[in-house]
């Protein structure tokens, strides 16, 4: 064959393209156009420039704007999805970080092992599992998602790829479990697996009356069930706030499917969940739809099997329950409560909920243990969660929730909230500040911005 | 079987990969980036169980990449099927573009296919089987201005497919030729795209691995192209100059 020689230009070839793209954070309160690349090669990545803000995106589910900002470059890692290694003894498994929670339980489960600390959503990403320090549904027995990160490899425009781990630049990976994106592009990730006894759950429900009720059930099947939590409903009216249940569940042991385990689900999107231009809940609407949820509810059996992915992502079946909340959008409040004040808080909160009609829709419970760092959302105490219609009314109610919460010595979670203002947070994150100077030592340039750490002042 | 992937990384390259991969063939995968295509060779391995090679090379390369594919494909024992979802487009491909754009524009799309067929057809026809599937694009249809050496080269694809297809009649080997549109890959992103939304390479990597034993030739995908390539041809030169797309 003969040997051509040819110049081997690639600077005119077509690469790394940038479009404007309108982003909606999950709650829909935090609309924005920016600058939006999808690199799908490594060196795409490398090409970023460190001369302009950057952030890192995955599936885009956190309530608040974590993955854009109008001044930085948006990222997105989807493409970024492969399992690069496996060791089937020690269940450690190294992902790409835009990897989703489902496609990894898709390749884990028939292998034996899962994360039983997942969060509700099937098309969250390992890096937003990562960057927001997700928990799943007994943070008091299983942790948060750090606890089974065992290393990350880290790009950043100015140092590079580095392998970061609680041994090897362990304060950098402190900031960056929990650290939403701000210390760097998370490019894949060495998770340690849990071995699984079986691939179906048992669930016992128990009906309770109230949130006082709620949360000593909860208290009771958290020491008793692998997973405990309960559902409340929040429709301002006195005589049935916090009507629900408590969720105890357990892995059976037995087999598991070599096969598929992941049915087929409506995929909802920040933007797709704005398709209703108006809320379905509200009012007397809420009432109705969660009479009949309860009165369903009470009638079926307290005790039912299901698969592990309908008990891992209940929000894949029941998706339209985001769409309900129509263009708007919906806030998810969402706090730690130390358990020494949480039956102060909930009265007092149920009190401004039901004073100031606040359009509740859903809360729920569930026990936390956990050390608080930097902006972690964790630290031991009881997690309550409030979701409301996005309304003139909730919003302008929200400040008095802020103030009872930083009275109470509560957490509140910042990816679940959009609107969280900088001086609650101040008041309730003891290492707000120290963040904020570990974060400009390690980047004087602050090359990773986010609106959350526009707002925050990070 | 065992599959060779020519632009294996990313895009369609790595949905055919994965749904040759889940249909149990063993592949030699070829991309320009070390890092990218082992990424892909080991989720492969580990999801599918399948045997993945990997060649790392760039097609500028000429006779160094085709001998490190044939030793790849030597250690596996021969091949069964060639694919090629291999591309590449410049930001302005526009006559009198950089000769290096435009050589290396040709190169990717066109001859590089050449080369690598030229080398495997051969061994397909002494062992009376195999597959041949190329990646051309609507792009074929009617020269552009401002996409000159790219709609040459995939025009140039139309014909050479066109040749193989009756070189293989009475081989054993088919010879197969798709069209797409708009796909939703690092290619097209950012792109115009005449209001028609990109489709998922996922979706054209299925069909073509459901239709590998079938004799169809060429095919567009999404089919909708396939009547307004029809009617792009037909357009008359007085219309067709005045277009700006």
């Amino acid at each position: 064959m003969v040997q051509i020689p040819i110049n081997k230009n690639k600077e005119a070839m077509r690469k790394d393209p940038i479009i404007k793209r309108h982003f909606i954070s999950f709650d829909g309160g935090v609309r924005q156009d920016a600058s939006y690349q999808r690199p799908d090669r490594y060196s795409m990545v490398e090409r970023i420039s460190k001369h302009s803000p950057i952030i890192a995106r995955g599936g885009g589910y956190s309530y608040s704007a974590a993955s854009f900002s109008e001044k930085s470059l948006v990222v997105d890692m989807r493409c970024f999805n492969r399992i690069l290694s496996f060791d089937p003894q020690s269940g450690i498994v190294e992902v790409e970080a835009g990897m989703t929670i489902a496609s990894l339980l898709e390749f884990a489960t028939p292998r034996g092992f899962w994360l039983p600390l997942l969060p509700g959503y099937p098309e969250i990403t390992i890096g937003g599992c990562i960057g927001a320090n997700v928990h799943g549904k007994n943070p008091y027995r299983h942790g948060t998602f750090a606890k089974r990160v065992v290393d990350i490899n880290l790009y950043h425009p100015v140092y590079g790829i580095r392998r970061i781990s609680p041994e090897s630049e362990s304060e950098i990976f402190e900031l960056t479990c929990g650290g939403y994106g701000l210390t760097g592009v998370i490019l894949s990730a060495s998770l340690r697996l849990q071995p699984l006894a079986g691939d179906q759950i048992v669930t016992v429900q128990t009906p309770v009356r109230n949130l006082a009720e709620g949360l000593e059930v909860t208290r009771q099947a958290s020491m008793q069930y692998e997973f405990a939590y309960s559902f409340n409903e929040l429709s301002p009216f006195p005589k049935t706030f916090g009507r629900g249940c408590v969720i105890g569940s357990e892995v059976l042991s037995g087999s598991v499917n070599s096969g598929k385990i992941i049915p087929k689900y409506f995929p909802i999107t920040p933007e797709s969940r704005t398709r209703l231009p108006y809320s379905i809940w509200g009012g007397w609407r809420t009432r109705v739809i969660e009479h009949l949820y309860w009165l369903l509810e009470t009638s079926r059996n307290k005790t039912k099997k299901e698969n592990l992915f309908q008990f891992v992502f209940p929000f894949a079946a029941y998706g339209k329950y985001f769409l309900f909340y129509g263009r708007k959008g919906l806030v998810e409040y969402q706090v730690i409560i130390p358990d020494e004040n949480v039956e102060t808080f909930l009265s007092a909160a149920e009190k401004i909920i039901l004073d100031n009609r606040m359009e509740g829709v859903m809360g729920s419970m569930k026990l936390f243990k956990g050390r608080q760092k930097f902006l972690r959302y964790e630290m031991d105490g009881v997690c309550v969660t409030f979701n409301f219609a996005r309304t003139e009314r909730t919003l302008n109610s929200l400040p008095r929730l802020d103030k009872l919460v930083i009275a109470m010595g509560g957490l509140p979670n910042l990816i679940k909230d959009s609107r969280i203002p900088r001086d609650v947070v101040a008041a309730c994150y003891p290492e707000l500040e120290k963040t904020r100077n570990a974060l400009r030592n390690y980047d004087p340039d602050r090359l990773f911005r986010s609106e959350l750490s526009e707002r925050l002042g990070l | 079987m065992n599959s060779l992937i020519v632009g294996a990384s990313a895009g369609l390259g790595r949905a055919l990969s994965n749904e040759l991969a889940v249909n149990g063939h063993n592949l030699v995968l070829v991309s320009s980036d070390k890092r990218d295509i082992e990424a892909v060779a080991a989720d492969l391995r580990l999801r599918h169980g399948v045997i993945v090679r990997v060649v790392a090379g760039d097609v500028m390369d000429g006779d160094t990449y085709l001998t490190r594919i044939t030793k790849a494909t030597d250690d596996m024992g021969g091949i069964d099927g060639l694919f090629f979802p291999i591309g590449a487009v410049a930001d302005a491909d526009v006559p009198g573009v950089k000769i290096a754009t435009m050589r290396r524009l040709m190169r990717i799309n066109l001859l590089s296919v050449m080369e690598t067929v030229t080398l495997f057809w051969p061994q397909l026809e002494q062992r009376e089987k195999g597959i041949v599937v190329g990646f051309s694009s609507i792009a074929a249809s009617r020269g552009r201005r401002n996409n000159a050496a790219y709609s040459a080269a995939k025009r140039g694809l139309v014909s050479y497919f066109e040749s193989l297809r009756q070189a293989a009649v009475g081989t054993g080997i088919r010879v197969q030729l798709y069209m797409p549109g708009y796909l939703d890959t690092g290619l097209a992103f950012g792109a115009k795209t005449l209001l028609l939304p990109p489709s998922r390479p996922e979706k054209l990597a299925r069909k073509v691995v459901r239709r590998l034993s079938k004799d169809i030739g060429m095919s567009y995908f999404p089919i909708y192209w396939r009547p307004i390539c029809e009617i792009l041809r037909l357009l008359p030169w007085s219309v067709y100059k005045k277009l700006d797309f």
